[in-house]
């Protein structure tokens, strides 16, 4: 009985160890996921200022409303402008949208497949050019190329 | 599972196994594992909130707020050029009504709410005046919501157009100079305006001033168009 209860005692310690391991091992484990992934989001984050500056710049200079804000879009220059401002790793869609989110016609460009995963999306709303007011939306999506 | 671990590893009979299973549970390895579950969920959570959907991702309230703002001082520009250029007397009031419709569908499609409101909205011209202006003036007031986060303003959005023919002066007995200042809201200079005097091209000084050479008369008419294409009409007589 005495050497059952020295063997009972030595068990508790070995259980109590090995819970210890596991707590400690799998808190490390999430530590390190959750780390990986605030990264992810950190890059993403960086992507979505990369595009919101583009839009941003390109309506500051009055090119984007005079090729959103007009029947139908053109929306071959957005694409030629965004691909000379946009970093040559990033890929990129960009559609012409009305405020209810309904695509416009043809009035996008595709470079590759939206439904990448790691995309981010930037929705840039236009209100009207010159005389016209026709609110719509620019809706650009981008990923880094490969990824 | 544990348990049976701990046989396979001290190599203990089962009837003490029986014994200390009956005795104590394994207590430890329990709340272990129950840590564990705790865990995965809490992080799993808080995962799922930084990294997904990337369209909700702070920032993007911001971002969208200043967009609107923005746009709403070019509805009234947009207006006013409408108006200015034989659009209805009405114009502002509709396209603000438009404009409080689509910026609240918009943002509640982003999962944001946004409450816009505009008091006070008026636009009007003075024309064929050695002084002539074309105006708008609109008070917003903007709440944009996104989950416990607000973000809100109140601005006044003062479109103006000016011009002013400062001098006609004979230059030889058959042509005159003229000499237009253009200027906008809060007193700033009109570059790279289209300025028309009669029906000659007047020429940019670069300083919101425009000069243009015509025959001589006893009246003159100016017509300004701003990039934003708003206009003004100014006349002087001799």
């Amino acid at each position: 009985m005495r050497l059952l209860r020295k063997k009972t005692g030595q068990l508790y310690t070995v259980e109590a160890i090995m819970a210890i391991v596991i707590m400690v091992g799998f808190s490390l484990f999430i530590a390190g996921v959750y780390r990986v992934s605030s990264s992810r989001v950190s890059v993403l984050a960086g992507l979505r200022q990369t595009g919101e500056d583009a839009l941003g710049v390109l309506d500051q200079s009055g090119q984007l409303a005079s090729w959103v804000c007009v029947d139908p879009p053109n929306v071959t220059n957005i694409d030629g402008v965004l691909s000379q401002v946009l970093p040559s790793r990033v890929d990129y869609n960009v559609y012409v949208l009305d405020v209810d989110l309904n695509q416009i016609g043809s009035a996008y460009a595709v470079h590759g497949n939206s439904t990448n995963l790691n995309k981010v999306v930037v929705l840039y709303l236009v209100s009207g050019y010159e005389g016209k007011y026709e609110p719509r939306v620019v809706k650009l999506e981008l990923w880094f190329k490969g990824g | 599972m544990s348990l049976g671990l701990l046989n396979l590893s001290f190599g203990l009979r089962g009837a003490d196994m029986a014994l200390i299973r009956h005795k104590k549970g394994q207590f430890f390895i329990i709340v272990a594992i129950l840590y564990c579950i705790i865990l995965v969920g809490v992080a799993s959570y808080v995962i799922s909130v930084i990294s997904s959907p990337p369209m909700a991702r702070v920032g993007g309230a911001q971002y969208t707020f200043l967009d609107i703002k923005m746009q709403s001082i070019r509805v009234v520009e947009v207006s006013l050029a409408n108006l200015t250029n034989g659009g209805p007397s009405n114009s502002l009031s509709l396209n603000l009504e438009d404009w409080k419709n689509s910026t609240q569908s918009f943002c509640t499609q982003q999962g944001f709410s946004l409450d816009l409101e505009y008091v006070n909205a008026w636009n009007a011209t003075s024309w064929n005046q050695t002084l002539s202006w074309s105006k708008a003036q609109v008070n917003f007031t903007m709440l944009l919501q996104s989950g416990a986060a607000k973000i809100s303003d109140e601005f006044t959005v003062q479109t103006e157009l000016y011009v002013n023919i400062t001098e006609v002066e004979a230059v030889n007995p058959t042509h005159s100079s003229v000499n237009v200042m253009v200027w906008r809201e809060g007193g700033a200079p009109v570059v790279q305006g289209t300025v028309t005097v009669g029906a000659v091209q007047a020429s940019d000084n670069g300083d919101g001033t425009y000069t243009a050479i015509i025959p001589s008369t006893t009246q003159v008419s100016v017509s300004v168009l701003d990039s934003r294409n708003i206009r003004v009409e100014a006349l002087w007589q001799a």
